[in-house]
């Protein structure tokens, strides 16, 4: 068995005028990897150029060794679960499951044994016989990982899989996608705009901006190029004014605005793991009363403008 | 290496899509429009077999010209127009190209489909006109003939409008006006000009195969029809040659 899963060189995509992926090249290995990247980084374009949906305009991509366009008997090892909502509404979950199963070539008990069991892997078996247009979000979410499973597949794609899923769904997906591949061996390929959300499937990331690998590795060496860039941390509430006096003196505090007539303060630090794990406490012994704390920086266009801040 | 799906294993997939298929036409908004057809068809028919002449004759003539000549091009473009057109707009189509199916078969898949829908569409238009034209004239010799004769020709023009629609649905995305233009200025208008011109016209061949089959109405006695052999040679290349086309199409044919 192969211990790359996809790989691909000066693999480059455009629809008219607009770049997809511009001359990527990456190699992803076995196990859990996160594709990270802002919208219209070129992720989606990673996934359809993945399943031969599309075909590349230059350089070249490989999966399980294989190149995927018109590559039918390559579909039976990769299950594929889309950013979009491919349901028909003209079903029931089951339905729906055994039409899938049917197509990758699953008939009479081995069909009946893989709905039930992909169903009550994915969580889906109390709405399974429900129409499909019934169905909330996180429902058709679950349905769709359910589609990308049902024929056991040795690679996963998974294109956004918690977009619009509500919190609760979201932990239940991600500790779902960690056990795919630790309880069940599959290799997945999952991707994100949020890398708190990926951080907790895998440690394994890929940065995708504008068509490329900006980064890829070790989420850790990620996280430590984030600490060394200050980041904006928004406190809001009530009694805040022992905190700041505190604040003004901590080391890696280097500047704190007011907002909003003082009920906001933008405190900028460097070393956010430091500061972090000191303002609990200062919070309990200052008697402040914070309702929301947040960084404004921890989200990905922020690491994004840093990493490729000297590029552009 | 590639491993080759098993010809079992092809047929019991392509039968899934096929199902599935055909079950997701039939439930669909738009087979309402086949009941609508029948009745329309019904009321005009059942109408006309009331009032003077009326007759074997007259009832063939009203299935040549509503039914071969109007209502077969019509309903066929209509499900063919949107068959994988609709299924590539909701993008449910990305569960069969992520299937190790392949997307020629996958495109064969979609015209049986579309074939059986359009079969079953206008057996029940030919149904609903004749039932309520000879309900009300009275069965005659030649009426059952006729009846399965104009059957016939409706399976026939199912088989070869719906080569050329399902290959105008994955080419066009606003596919419905090339069809209304195909039915009704192309089938519609070149196809009653007199003389060689109307030979360009399916409804010609369809015409002249009924020509051959049919003794009674206006398509008994249709001049210009081309022969028997002509004309099953001349239909049977151009569903062969639409299919082949739209297969290559099909299968280079990228899905954003």
């Amino acid at each position: 068995m192969t211990s790359t899963v996809l790989k691909a060189k000066g693999l480059s995509k455009w629809y008219d005028d607009v770049i997809g992926i511009n001359s990527l090249n990456i190699e992803i290995a076995t196990g859990i990897t996160g594709i990270v990247g802002p919208n219209g980084a070129g992720k989606s374009t990673i996934f359809k150029l993945a399943t031969g949906m599309i075909k590349p305009n230059k350089g070249r991509i490989s999966v399980l060794g294989e190149d995927p366009w018109l590559n039918g008997p390559l579909m039976r090892k990769i299950g594929f679960c889309p950013d979009y909502d491919n349901l028909s509404d003209y079903s029931d979950g089951k339905r729906f499951l055994r039409y899938v199963g049917s197509l990758h070539g699953l008939r009479d008990k081995e069909l009946d044994k893989r709905v039930s069991k992909t169903a009550e892997l994915v969580g889906a078996e109390d709405f399974l016989n429900k129409d499909i247009e019934k169905y909330s979000k996180g429902m058709r979410q679950r349905l769709k990982l359910a589609g990308a499973l049902i024929h056991d597949p040795d690679l996963l794609l998974l294109d956004e899989p918690l977009s619009g899923a509500d919190p609760e769904a979201r932990r239940d997906l991600i500790e779902l996608i960690k056990g795919l591949h630790e309880e069940k061996g599959h290799d997945v390929l999952v991707s994100s705009h949020v890398l708190n959300e990926i951080e907790r499937m895998t440690s394994s990331i890929a940065l995708i901006y504008k068509g490329r690998v900006i980064a890829s590795g070790d989420i850790a060496e990620i996280r430590e190029l984030m600490d060394e860039h200050p980041q904006h941390i928004v406190l809001e509430g009530k009694n805040k004014k022992g905190l700041v006096k505190e604040l003004i003196e901590m080391e890696q505090v280097l500047s704190i605005t007011f907002e909003e007539g003082r009920k906001r303060i933008v405190i900028e630090v460097e070393k956010a793991d430091v500061f972090f794990n000191v303002i609990p406490s200062l919070i309990k012994n200052t008697g402040a009363e914070i309702f929301e704390m947040y960084s404004m920086d921890d989200n990905l266009q922020a690491v994004f403008d840093y990493l490729v801040g000297g590029k552009r | 290496m590639k491993e080759k799906e098993s010809a079992q294993d092809v047929v019991f997939m392509m039968y899934s899509l096929i199902k599935e298929t055909t079950r997701k036409a039939i439930i669909n908004k738009r087979f309402l429009l086949v009941l609508l057809v029948m009745l329309f068809l019904a009321g005009v028919m059942g109408y006309a077999a009331t009032q003077e002449p009326k007759g074997i004759e007259e009832g063939s003539t009203f299935l040549d010209i509503l039914v071969i000549s109007f209502f077969l091009p019509l309903i066929t473009m209509i499900f063919g127009s949107s068959f994988i057109r609709d299924e590539i707009d909701d993008k449910s189509i990305s569960f069969l190209l992520i299937s190790p199916l392949g997307k020629g078969k996958i495109f064969f898949g979609y015209y049986i489909s579309l074939v059986i829908v359009s079969i079953i569409a206008m057996l029940l238009v030919v149904s609903s006109g004749t039932l309520a034209y000879f309900s009300v004239v009275g069965y005659s010799s030649g009426v059952s003939e006729t009846y399965i004769y104009y059957g016939i020709l409706a399976i026939l023009g199912s088989i070869v409008y719906g080569s050329l629609f399902i290959i105008v649905s994955i080419l066009l995305e606003r596919s419905i006006y090339f069809g209304l233009f195909y039915v009704f200025i192309w089938e519609g208008f070149v196809g009653s000009l007199p003389g060689r011109v109307k030979q360009v016209s399916i409804r010609h061949y369809l015409r002249s195969i009924g020509n051959e089959l049919i003794e009674y109405g206006s398509i008994a006695y249709y001049r210009d029809a081309s022969g028997l052999n002509t004309s099953i040679i001349t239909l049977t290349l151009i569903t062969i040659v639409l299919l082949v086309t739209g297969a290559i199409i099909f299968r280079e044919n990228e899905f954003p």
